[in-house]
């Protein structure tokens, strides 16, 4: 048997071009040097997105009657965000209740990897609003995130559940600061179990404290799901409310009206 | 090589990428990981060495780099990789049993894997993920190699 292949293929050429995409690769990662490869291929996602929605929007209606049909479609997007909005300002009432989603700012979902989101710990998204930064965002379920950067004629926002966003949240009479592990739709607590730490349980409420100036105070985040105890410390799972791939309707909430 | 036999090893290649991503969105697990894209690059590398050049994996590289949105080179430098080490080790794998050549390929699966969520997407790493990575390549290779060698025999090339 033969020891090595008779197969005729380049080792060098293999090798130089490990070399040059592992550059290729460590500019891009480092400096962002083709990012604007992925700016185009996040408008080609939008615009194709839309190209289809009008397309089809557009064959619908010419083979249904188009005047009940276009009557129908709107009823039922304007009755859809009616709900929605009505599920937004009742969450946030549980605040105060005179305040009834006056603070609230209607945007949409423009870009959001869904594959990513769950396989790659990729949890940011990017909002038709590119104006407000620092805001929290809410859909009809609850808190998602916040905004933290313009990205192009987008805002992107952060999700809870992002390994480098910080809530501070209050649990019974335990304060402490939540964070994403990059885990959909949960973020995690860890308590010091010193004289100051009281006892939680599982399926208990969690609020928003306020502290930190960005989130208001009283907010309902969600639920433990599990309570994870060692020697030291306790870390609590918090199973959100609210699911970021629920609806593309969103809405920033400004701090100072609530 | 035709144009159509690259036209099909590419569109195999998307289709897996597809799936990959269709599965994962679906079950929505934090440990699930699945890789039909990489089982799918191993059969074209092992079945068609000689067809599947250096130039067309570095198109398919590019292709996939790009409609996954990822950093450029990060699927094309481990393609090289993963094609470097089976040609060089093409026919001796062929004399493997079909259990031996699953372990191998989980195994290499399993270190592209750890390469593309070490040093690009850190936050989803879990050994979790690797583990069952690791265990589903060697289980699905057989259907992947069965579902792959029907394509190649039926629209592709016959492998001379």
């Amino acid at each position: 048997m033969a020891n090595k292949t008779p197969l005729r293929f380049s080792k060098f050429l293999h090798t130089f071009f490990v070399l040059i995409f592992s550059a290729t690769l460590y500019l891009d990662l480092t400096q962002n040097t083709f990012s604007l490869l992925r700016v185009i291929q996040n408008s080609i996602i939008i615009s194709s997105d839309l190209a289809i929605a009008k397309t089809n929007s557009f064959f619908q209606s010419a083979l249904a009657n188009k005047k009940n049909y276009q009557k129908l479609v709107k009823d039922l997007e304007q009755l859809n965000k009616k709900y929605e909005i009505e599920l937004a300002k009742k969450y946030v009432s549980t605040k105060k209740e005179n305040d009834q989603g006056k603070g609230l700012i209607p945007a949409k979902i423009v870009y959001f990897d869904a594959y990513k989101y769950v396989c790659c710990g990729v949890h940011e998204m990017l909002i038709s609003n590119s104006q407000n930064k620092y805001l929290p965002v809410l859909n009809s379920d609850g808190l998602i995130g916040q905004t933290v950067e313009q990205h192009g004629n987008f805002g992107k926002l952060m999700l809870l559940s992002n390994p480098k966003h910080f809530l501070p949240v209050k649990i019974g009479k335990n304060y402490c600061s939540a964070f994403g592990k990059a885990i959909p739709h949960t973020i995690f607590c860890s308590f010091d179990k010193s004289n100051a730490f009281k006892e939680v349980l599982v399926n208990e409420e969690v609020f928003t404290s306020g502290l930190g100036g960005i989130f208001p105070k009283g907010l309902k985040i969600g639920k433990i799901s599990e309570i994870d105890i060692s020697e030291k410390y306790v870390e609590v799972s918090i199973t959100l409310n609210a699911d970021p791939r629920n609806s593309p309707n969103i809405f920033l909430l400004k701090n100072n009206e609530i | 090589m035709k144009f159509s036999s690259f036209l099909v090893i590419i569109s195999s290649l998307i289709l897996g990428n597809y799936i990959d991503s269709l599965l994962v969105i679906a079950v929505n697990k934090p440990y699930f990981e699945i890789s039909f894209l990489t089982m799918i690059f191993f059969y074209w590398c092992y079945a068609a060495p000689q067809y599947f050049s250096l130039t067309i994996i570095i198109i398919c590289g590019v292709i996939i780099d790009f409609i996954n949105a990822n950093y450029l080179g990060a699927n094309t430098l481990v393609f090289i990789i993963y094609s470097l080490v089976i040609k060089t080790y093409v026919f001796r794998l062929r004399l493997f049993s079909q259990v031996q050549v699953s372990l191998v390929f989980g195994l290499l699966s399993s270190l592209g894997f750890t390469y593309f969520y070490y040093i690009l997407f850190p936050d989803g790493y879990q050994y979790t993920k690797l583990t069952f990575n690791f265990f589903t390549t060697i289980i699905l290779w057989p259907f992947v190699f069965s579902a792959c060698r029907y394509l190649r025999r039926n629209f592709a090339f016959e492998l001379k």
